[in-house]
């Protein structure tokens, strides 16, 4: 019975178990079958690996004809297109592995004559096509030697990129805008990225970091204009560029915004600028229910300084929450002689008490002995 | 007679089942890795990683490398740890009770000094007896506590992790230099990121030097060999196949990376589990995806960090019978995921999947083994068929380990010679005839200990990899 009702089990899977000859017939087949897609599989490897090795061997080749005349060239006003005089198209690939290598690491002269070989040689339209071609590898790699090498001609087309459905394609393409530096589309890229629905918030803000610091005149223009999220991004950038003109309008905002994350984008801002200004409002954050917004303006007064403030980081150490006391244990060290005092005091003061920890904790952390004195 | 021989026939029926299904799973995984893998390295040629994270919006990384009875390579480790490409990264070696001179080498090598010490998260582990700071060193802490298990000694580490991202390392794992900017990435890519895996390789048999391998080799040891091809077919296929559909249950324990908040959030790691990278993924899985169905939980199929592996079977058997038991224990803690459509395809399908083909895999295949043999004793089963049915299985394994060398060949190369090649063809081959079967074996003993209650998680002596070929 139970036999054959896991016979009938597996025929409403609809596995046919074929029984005797015909099984031994399937097997035989299988086996067959699976001994051929083995030895083809190893050939298959070793084809790649003989492709490989020659790829390998062409590109040497290729290094040590043009090698010479590659470093006498970098640096100097010389032509590219005659150092590419005989290089073949087949060979590109070598050449674009070689200046992707040092992109990375070189400057001044010698990284302007590599951005010479992408803009004035016949490697432009090589790149172009691949830029123009609906392949993401093509676009991407495109995409990332038109923004090293900083090409003004192709922004619009990068720009049409911005679109794709591809998160790839959209990240390299902007990012390439921002390393040429091409302001006129940071708010392009602001308002694309809302379509992309697996870009993350830091993807975005590394892109538009890539922009020198001039796009914070440009994003500070449009952020009274724009939502909560192109604020907090925007502020964001003006922090990691130490962007001061920005402080008005962000102290603005401080005041009047709800939301906890531009809240604390704001305060973490007026910190890294030292902005005096904010000192009201940060003091009031003191206050604030909510963790993350009270340790970061304790944080950001911790920066701007001014001894007045010291009392009040002594009472933050007798919080509840560890996050706080500890921001108020560094913002004392970070304020100096004064403040390292209290913190001896508080540490030698009652053992056993969660502010006395932390405080011989940062001060220990800094190598400072509680009882030097 | 015929009742028992029905059971027989039944029983093969369902080793013809499971086999099929389990292939039918693997060409799907198949498929799904060569994208994933392939598209991955698309990307990550032209990533340009070291410059991105010099924009000032990288996360800093806490590494926590717990230690026991590392005195051998600990300092050796430590240095090569701390010349890690990364912008901003504290390490935090814990050393868990060792018995021999791993506090002292540690003291002596890098000018330590105690410091006063507050666990800012209260995660539970045993008594820390101090925590010491380089003066010269800025970024290096060494906790040194009770021994309490690879466990306890993360949960003391995470209770001294100052940043937003801890990384968990074994103490003689040997990192590539730009492993934390990889690692680092799908967090900053994914906010809903809260646990990335790295792939693991094997050390043996490559050259390497102060910490960090030279050129990479196969090692001479059949065992170690054996070891590499799983773990090419493990790491490229099995996990980049999961990951597909946000299934990974496992992420390595020699080398992982979470969100701090995260981890915290759910307590640490669970104290004196036998498999605890397996438990604490289910257990961030289960936590978060309830408030986030988003919540990620990801791999990188980049080789960014080799190990040791066992040369000794006594050791070897050790390790797989451990971690069968991690399995176990860990599908068990959390058997409210199987079959749960809240957790997507990874309560639908890789639950089940992990508990018919890891839980109870080794039980069929090992009863289907002996049914096997005694079906052909007793004439149900024809020799021809038998041995038909054994080869087909063989080759179907061996064509999975080739298509696991095809796609390390088509995507990262990291065995520079054609010997290479070919050693790991044969090896495909010969791991067939007795390693799998052994392998077989030692889970099947894993899953009866585990029901025993022998659920200790045994010590693993290991050569060292420290400047040298192993």
């Amino acid at each position: 019975m139970i036999y054959i009702q896991t016979k009938n089990f597996f025929l409403s899977f609809g596995i046919i178990i074929p029984a005797g000859k015909n099984f031994l017939f399937i097997l035989s087949q299988l086996i067959i079958f699976l001994s051929i897609v083995s030895i083809l599989l190893v050939i298959v490897v070793l084809i790649i690996r003989l492709i490989d090795s020659y790829d390998q061997r062409r590109k040497n080749d290729f290094l040590n004809k043009w090698e010479n005349d590659f470093y006498h060239y970098l640096g100097s006003p010389a032509d590219p297109n005659t150092l590419l005089k005989g290089v073949k198209k087949s060979q590109y690939k070598y050449l674009l592995m070689v200046i992707r290598d040092l992109f990375s690491v070189l400057d001044g002269k010698d990284l302007e004559s590599l951005k010479r070989i992408i803009n004035e040689t016949s490697v432009y339209e090589f790149l172009l096509n691949d830029l123009k071609s609906k392949k993401t590898k093509r676009i991407i790699r495109a995409a990332y030697f038109f923004g090293a090498s900083g090409n003004q001609n192709v922004k619009s087309i990068l720009f049409g990129h911005l679109y794709s459905n591809k998160t790839d394609v959209f990240i390299f393409c902007a990012r390439a805008l921002a390393r040429i530096n091409a302001l006129e589309y940071a708010t392009a890229i602001l308002h694309a990225a809302r379509f992309q629905k697996e870009l993350s918030t830091d993807i975005l803000i590394s892109i538009l970091l890539e922009f020198k610091s001039d796009v914070c005149n440009y994003l500070l223009e449009r952020v009274v204009l724009e939502d909560d999220y192109y604020k907090r991004i925007a502020i964001q950038i003006f922090r990691f560029h130490g962007f001061r003109e920005a402080a008005e309008i962000v102290l603005k905002i401080f005041q009047t915004s709800t939301n906890k994350k531009l809240l604390v984008e704001c305060i973490k801002y007026a910190g890294s600028i030292e902005c005096i200004d904010a000192i009201p409002q940060l003091w009031e954050h003191f206050e604030h229910p909510d963790i993350e917004v009270k340790t970061a303006a304790i944080e950001a007064l911790a920066k701007i300084g001014g001894k007045e403030l010291i009392p009040i980081f002594v009472q933050r150490l007798y919080e509840e929450s560890f996050e706080v006391n500890i921001a108020a244990a560094e913002a004392l060290f970070d304020s100096g002689e004064k403040g390292i005092k209290l913190l001896k005091v508080v540490a030698k003061s009652n053992s056993d008490s969660k502010a006395a920890k932390v405080a011989r904790m940062i001060l220990s952390e800094n190598f400072i002995e509680i009882d030097d004195e | 007679m015929s009742e028992f021989i029905k059971i027989l026939m039944i029983f093969n029926y369902i080793v013809l089942f499971y086999f099929l299904t389990l292939i039918t799973i693997y060409i799907i995984l198949n498929l799904v890795s060569f994208y994933k893998v392939l598209r991955y390295k698309n990307k990550i040629e032209f990533a340009d990683l070291e410059r991105i994270f010099k924009l000032k919006n990288y996360k800093p990384i806490s590494i926590i490398v717990p230690a026991y009875n590392e005195g051998n390579n600990i300092v050796e480790n430590v240095k090569s740890l701390l010349q890690l490409i990364y912008p901003q990264f504290q390490l935090v070696v814990v050393n868990d009770g060792s018995k021999d001179d791993t506090l002292q080498k540690l003291i002596e090598n890098f000018s330590l000094k105690q410091i006063s010490f507050h666990d800012l998260y209260k995660i539970k582990s045993e008594k820390i007896n101090a925590v010491y700071k380089s003066k010269e060193i800025r970024n290096l802490t060494v906790v040194d506590k009770v021994n309490g298990g690879k466990a306890d000694a993360i949960n003391a580490g995470i209770n001294v992790a100052k940043y937003p991202l801890i990384t968990v390392i074994d103490a003689d794992s040997i990192l590539e230099r730009d492993c934390l900017l990889k690692i680092a990435q799908p967090f900053i890519e994914n906010e809903n990121v809260v646990a990335v895996g790295g792939t693991i390789r094997i050390a043996n048999g490559c050259e390497v030097k102060k910490g960090h391998i030279i050129s990479v080799g196969l090692s001479k040891n059949w065992l170690a060999r054996f070891q590499v091809v799983e773990y090419l077919r493990a790491f490229l296929f099995g996990r980049t196949g999961f990951d597909a559909i946000n299934g990974i249950l496992i992420i390595s324990g020699a080398f992982s990376c979470f969100k701090r908040d995260a981890v915290v959030e759910i307590g640490g790691y669970r104290r004196g589990s036998i498999g605890e990278d397996m438990e604490i993924v289910m257990r961030l899985h289960k936590h978060f995806r309830k408030i986030n169905p988003d919540t990620k939980i990801t791999f990188i199929p980049d080789p960014i960090c080799w190990t040791e592996a066992p040369e000794s079977l006594k050791i070897l058997m050790r390790q797989r019978t451990r971690w069968q038991k991690g399995t176990i224990e860990s599908l068990l803690l959390h058997r409210d995921l199987l079959f749960n459509p809240n957790y997507g395809l990874m309560g639908l399908f890789v639950v089940p999947y992990y508990l018919i083909y890891e839980f109870f895999g080794p039980i069929i295949e090992f009863i289907g083994y002996l049914f096997f043999i005694v079906s052909l004793l007793l004439g149900i089963l024809s020799l021809e068929f038998t041995i038909a049915f054994l080869a087909a299985a063989i080759l179907y394994g061996i064509v999975l380990s080739i298509l696991s060398v095809i796609l390390e060949e088509l995507s990262f190369k990291k065995y520079p010679k054609v010997s290479h090649l070919l050693t790991l063809f044969l090896t495909a081959i010969v791991e067939n005839f007795g390693y799998r079967q052994l392998t077989t074996w030692w889970r099947f003993k894993g899953t009866i200990e585990f029901f025993l209650g022998k659920r200790s998680w045994g010590s693993m002596e290991k050569k060292g990899l420290s400047s040298n070929n192993i």
